[in-house]
């Protein structure tokens, strides 16, 4: 007991009543490093559960400020933080519902010539992000560093929700190895979301996080869970991994960050290049 | 699963869904291969569909997931009976 | 037969349930598997409420014994 001080029992007490959690399960979330890609729909129930459960360091990636429209579904952020970087914003929200946390944030725009500095102090990460470009970069990223990456994405009433463990099981690319053509799949900003849509994935991808961290139940590795929020069914679909994936394949071809104009380029040819950048 | 003589259910998901404006289809494409089956769908939903599932070569595009009655389409191609499921999910990107 | 002397004991008396199984249950961690602490807490809920926790969690209770208004506890590690 003293690994805990009285507010911490008190505040993780749900938890470690849980035989599955235990005071060993919590010392484990509190020790562990969490990165979340984004501060926006599905970013926000993640780090404030993540926040909330005690996991000790969490990372926050994000180059934008707070908008009006993010506020239908956006939860980490107020009205009052119109205009600040969300990357803070999630900061104040975050450390303010559990001082045990630290939120480190990182106002900037991955790019393959950062990825792998800005993930190599984490355990896991999580992609919260809201484009292509950075949810391949999240992937290679983290099955060139073995890291385990939670892949989530929403439109309009729906949600895909998938957990990659690089080496054990199918990675992004598996499922889809090139990015569909720009401007092809609508964003949320052209389609539109219903906002409590971020908010359902959002908090699978946190417990999927968590049962990662506790080493709990079976994780969504291997399956892509497929959410239909005007049925509200569940489906979830096996997909194995790829052999020949460019990735996390038997030979690879990407081996190092890419950038997803500098892939669309090369779309073109039968084989993939990859940039390094010093 | 229920046999529907010549018709399979093509699922959409996604931005199809978006686009075609419906959830599901039931077509008469049993007896086609899958790959003709979802040319025969490029071409009949309207030129904002095809982009959506081939490149400018004809090639299906290696962006969408493809489903036979819930398990990912065999390689070599399969070919389609009456009552077949067929799901086309293509990737998400909102956050 | 004599009461079994614990390893180790735990004043909890006033502390409110669900604290007084969290406390307990943290305690037991620490244990090494057949050692024992003894839990004291007040009567009522809690001396309901802590044996059958720890049971739940697969641990033994050794004696539950009511003394000058609290109830003491012994429980095996399991």
């Amino acid at each position: 007991m003293t690994r805990f001080t009285e507010s911490q029992i008190e505040r993780y007490s749900r938890h470690i009543i849980l035989q599955e959690v235990g005071g060993i399960g919590q010392r484990k979330l509190l020790d562990s490093r969490v990165l979340i890609i984004g501060a926006g729909g599905l970013s926000s129930p993640v780090g404030l559960y993540l926040a909330a459960a005690g996991v000790g360091t969490i990372g926050i990636v994000d180059s934008d400020t707070v908008d009006l429209s993010n506020l239908q579904r956006q939860i980490l952020h107020t009205t009052a933080d119109l205009g600040r970087p969300k990357c803070l914003s999630a900061q104040e929200t975050m450390e303010g519902i559990n001082p045990d946390v630290s939120v480190i944030p990182h106002q900037l725009r991955l790019t393959s010539a950062n990825v792998l500095d800005v993930i190599a102090d984490y355990d896991v990460v999580v992609d919260g992000a809201d484009n292509f470009p950075t949810r391949y970069l999240a992937n290679d990223a983290c099955v060139l560093s073995g890291k385990p990456l939670s892949h989530a994405g929403i439109l309009r009433f729906e949600g895909h929700v998938t957990t990659i463990l690089p080496g054990r099981g199918p990675c992004y690319r598996c499922l889809y190895p090139e990015p569909p053509p720009p401007g092809l799949v609508p964003s949320c900003q052209e389609a539109g979301i219903l906002g409590a849509i971020a908010g359902i994935i959002g908090s699978i991808q946190a417990a999927e996080v968590l049962k990662l961290l506790l080493g709990l139940g079976e994780l969504l590795a291997g399956r892509l869970l497929v959410f239909d929020g005007l049925d509200m069914a569940f489906r979830t679909i096996e997909l194995p991994r790829r052999p020949d994936c460019p990735v996390c394949g038997d030979r690879p071809t990407i081996t190092a960050p890419i950038d997803y104009e500098e892939f669309c380029r090369l779309r073109g040819g039968t084989t993939l290049q990859s940039e390094v950048h010093p | 699963m229920s046999t529907n003589g010549n018709h399979v259910e093509i699922r959409l998901f996604g931005p199809l869904r978006a686009t075609i404006g419906e959830k599901s289809l039931s077509l008469p494409y049993a007896g086609m291969m899958i790959d003709d089956a979802l040319e025969r769908f490029a071409d009949e939903q309207g030129e904002a569909v095809r982009p959506m599932l081939f490149d400018s070569q004809g090639n299906r595009l290696r962006s969408i997931i493809l489903l036979l009655n819930d398990h990912t389409v065999d390689p070599d191609g399969e070919r389609l009976r009456g009552g077949d499921v067929v799901t086309v999910l293509l990737p998400l990107a909102g956050g | 037969m004599a009461e079994k002397i614990p390893d180790c004991r735990l004043d909890l008396r006033g502390t409110p349930c669900p604290l007084n199984w969290v406390k307990t249950k943290l305690r037991l961690e620490e244990l090494d598997p057949g050692s024992t602490v003894e839990v004291v807490v007040d009567q009522g809920n809690p001396a309901r409420n802590v044996p059958r926790s720890a049971r739940m969690d697969g641990h033994t209770i050794v004696h539950v014994i009511s003394e000058n208004g609290s109830v003491r506890i012994c429980i095996e590690r399991g």
